[in-house]
């Protein structure tokens, strides 16, 4: 595995118990440039993108995929389809072509899926309570 | 402007102008201000159609656009093929040249429709779960 450093840190949200960690995201649209800046927590149960409110969607659903490439995630609820827009994502100073979801049915809320996870490295701290970006080793 | 509306119930009529009496309005100005609150309202959900005329037109012309444009990013406006390019960022100024400000599209390589995976309502669960453990 080798070493890592931490750098830019970001503190847990600490409005819940027990905290909850978080990255610092901004969204771009890809014709209009509309940017939307948020606070997302980390979710490693939801296999998708970035997830946000149906407000927040809304306001990045320009360029919105056709319904034929929304995807349907497996819940405990049962079947949930999420429309799917383009977005460029920038994360700890980088950005990424990626996608924001929202539920066709039902407000959402913002968490990070694991797409995003996959290509990020990030170490959870939990008893210092901060979601921290790593580099070092490749 | 003025304008004429017809065949508004007549109960929901006489319950607007009532409650517009109430609160000491005119019902010129109760309807004015209901008919912004309403578009207001509504304004972000403009285009939130889960499916509408371009998912129709994309389907008729499927089978042609992905022998076409196999491996291209397409937009598609109003029931029309408004933009082809070899990414999205070529597509984004092609349309901002056409000046379309909102469109529906798709890259016809990545066939990534259908399952997406799980979604476990982790975050859903911790918040119930704080709310019983919590005095």
């Amino acid at each position: 595995m080798g070493f890592y450093r931490t750098r830019d840190c970001a503190n847990y949200d600490r409005t819940v118990k027990p905290n909850r960690p978080t990255l610092k995201a901004t969204a771009e649209t890809f014709i209009t440039r509309t940017r939307i800046s948020f606070e997302a927590p980390i979710d490693t149960g939801f296999s998708g993108y970035i997830l946000l409110p149906q407000d927040q969607y809304a306001k990045l659903s320009e360029s919105e995929l056709l319904s034929d490439y929304f995807l349907t995630y497996s819940t405990v609820m049962g079947p949930v389809q999420m429309r799917r827009s383009p977005v460029i994502l920038e994360i700890n100073g980088n950005r990424v072509s990626s996608f924001v979801e929202t539920p066709v049915a039902g407000v959402g809320r913002t968490l990070i899926g694991r797409r995003i996870l996959q290509g990020l490295r990030v170490a959870l701290l939990g008893p210092e309570g901060k979601a921290c970006f790593l580099e070092g080793e490749r | 402007m003025d304008v004429i509306i017809r065949n508004v119930p007549s109960k929901s009529y006489r319950e607007f102008k009532s409650r517009a009496a109430r609160v000491g309005m005119r019902l010129g100005d109760a309807l004015k201000e209901a008919m912004e609150g309403w578009a207001s309202a509504n304004e972000e959900q403009v285009g939130l159609l889960p499916h509408d005329q371009n998912d129709d037109a994309f389907r008729k012309m499927k089978p042609n656009l992905e022998k076409k444009y196999r491996g291209k990013h397409i937009a598609i406006a109003n029931g029309q093929l408004v933009g082809v390019a070899d990414s999205l960022e070529r597509l984004a100024s092609e349309l901002r040249r056409k000046k379309i400000r909102r469109c529906r599209t798709v890259h016809l390589t990545i066939d990534e429709s259908g399952e997406g995976g799980e979604w476990l309502w982790g975050s859903i669960g911790h918040e119930i779960a704080q709310t019983t453990i919590e005095p």
